[in-house]
């Protein structure tokens, strides 16, 4: 179980599985002036690459450790505070839809900084909660425009993501409050860039590790483009897939291409050389 | 439903965009909302008309105004004070085809903002199939509690359930209706909208 699990779970087998982190109050009293659009915390201001500045990256490159990791610390609480995320399989994203509501596929905003892409081919980010209801409040995070899905919809568009190698992770904006499922690659998305590259942990291990059955993998190799966070590769000597457990996220992308079930996503609690690795 | 979603690419026809850009828009519930409901449905004068009641007139009392609450509510939160977050609840509510929770929950929401505003309580879970909202501490109690007629079983619920009936009504949507938990019991009373 991981540390939101137990403070946030009240019960439920994940606490992205327990509905008292996605619902909030609709409204509050209205304040004497005037709202204005965009006046409002941008949501996108609180993503993964603002969490470090160029300091962080200054005292990296001097190899100043001490700086390094006051900074870290300082950067990593703040992020778990309001906005980190956390890696979930495609069947916990099933389950997920069903128990949150509105659902709206958006721009995705680290695609929009880190590729320039133009809003039109953009869409693949998923905002939810009745936030959404208000997304007018920050035109330029929404500029793209904002669609409305079903949750049956929402699986549907979920699915294109998956099968287009996206990993999915649920995001807080004031946590515990799950506001985003962020679908995301290497080097598009700031959260995985900011683990990865920088060693700052925005985005946290999901529940499951990969595991290969050596007995089944044929060799196809097919999984080995799969892997987001470097761990898995293809052995040319025997011909077989090998994944890294401590460096899982256990998003089960390579499992999902897998055409002999040679993968399977094995409960981290299970294995417990990797049990506390988050 | 199939969604016609192509990778990254924009849905035909489900797109909203900025309708009024640089406008401001008003989302919360408005003070004249607040103003309106509380002025026509006081909380003090309904629980000082208790006094010398018998249990069966009280609970009369207690339905009748959380009828009258809800009907001003509805009223005034569909005409003169209608709020962006409504409009667009109501927008969505008719591309998907669902209108629970959100359409139920904008009603009691303003229901309780506008006639007790300093009360705490909040949404624990608004999925597609239940609502469940809970009262920390609610201003018909405490009235009730100073004018010495907190007794048994609490007649307060009839005037929250009824208002949330009749907001259910309006909606039309086949909703079940639970009181699970009570403020002198368990320190929050909890009521549960479950969507058939
Ligand atoms: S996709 Fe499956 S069978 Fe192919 S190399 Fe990977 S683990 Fe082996
Ligand atoms: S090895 Fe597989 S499950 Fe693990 S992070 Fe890589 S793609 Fe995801």
């Amino acid at each position: 179980m991981c540390v939101w699990c137990e403070r946030y779970s009240q019960g439920h087998e994940r606490w992205y599985l327990n509905p008292a982190n996605y619902a909030r109050r609709l409204y509050k009293v209205r304040k004497e002036e005037v709202e204005s659009a965009g006046a409002e915390a941008n949501p996108q201001a609180a993503g993964g690459m603002a969490t470090v500045g160029r300091d962080y990256i200054e005292a990296m490159q001097a190899n100043d450790h001490e700086t390094v990791e006051r900074l870290r610390t300082a950067a990593e609480q703040r992020s778990w505070a309001v906005h980190f995320g956390q890696v979930v399989t495609i069947e916990e994203i099933h389950q997920i839809l069903e128990i949150i509501y509105p659902i709206s596929l958006i721009t995705c905003a680290c695609r929009r900084s880190m590729r320039g892409l133009p809003d039109e081919e953009n869409f693949t980010c998923v905002g939810m909660g009745p936030g959404m209801y208000k997304w007018e409040r920050w035109p330029e995070t929404y500029r793209g425009g904002v669609h409305f899905l079903t949750p049956d919809e929402g699986k549907e568009v979920i699915d294109v993501l998956n099968r287009r190698g996206l990993v999915h992770c649920m995001y807080t904006f004031g946590t515990p409050y799950l506001g985003g499922i962020c679908n995301c690659d290497y080097p598009d998305c700031a959260g995985i860039r900011t683990a990865q590259d920088l060693g700052v942990k925005t985005l946290w291990k999901g529940h499951y590790v990969a595991d290969v059955d050596s007995d089944r993998c044929n060799g196809c190799a097919l999984c080995a483009r799969r892997c987001q966070f470097d761990a898995l590769s293809f052995s040319p000597s025997t011909q077989m897939a090998y994944i890294d457990p401590l460096k899982c996220f256990g998003c089960g992308l390579c499992r999902n291409v897998c055409k002999p079930n040679a993968i399977a996503m094995v409960e981290r609690a299970s294995l417990p050389a990797v049990a506390e690795v988050w | 439903m199939k969604s016609r979603y192509r990778y990254g690419k924009p849905i035909p026809d489900r797109l909203h965009t900025l309708e009024d850009p640089g406008q401001p828009l008003a989302f919360d519930a408005d003070r004249g909302l607040i103003t309106e409901v509380s002025e026509r449905c006081d909380v003090k004068s309904l629980v000082a008309g208790l006094k010398g009641k018998g249990p069966e007139e009280s609970e009369a009392d207690m339905r009748a105004f959380g009828q009258r609450l809800m009907a001003a509510t509805i009223e005034l939160a569909d005409g003169k004070y209608i709020d962006r977050a409504g409009e667009v609840i109501e927008k969505v509510a008719q591309q998907t085809g669902i209108f629970f929770p959100h359409s139920l929950q904008r009603y009691v929401e303003l229901s309780i903002i506008g006639s007790r505003p300093l009360d705490r309580w909040n949404i624990t879970k608004a999925t597609t199939k239940e609502l469940v909202l809970e009262v920390f501490s609610c201003s018909v109690l405490r009235e009730m509690r100073e004018a010495g007629l907190e007794a048994g079983e609490l007649p307060c619920h009839v005037l929250c359930l009824s208002s949330f009936e009749a907001a259910a009504q309006k909606i039309g949507d086949g909703v079940e209706m639970e009181v699970l938990k009570s403020l002198p019991q368990d320190g929050v009373c909890q009521f549960s909208f479950q969507h058939a």
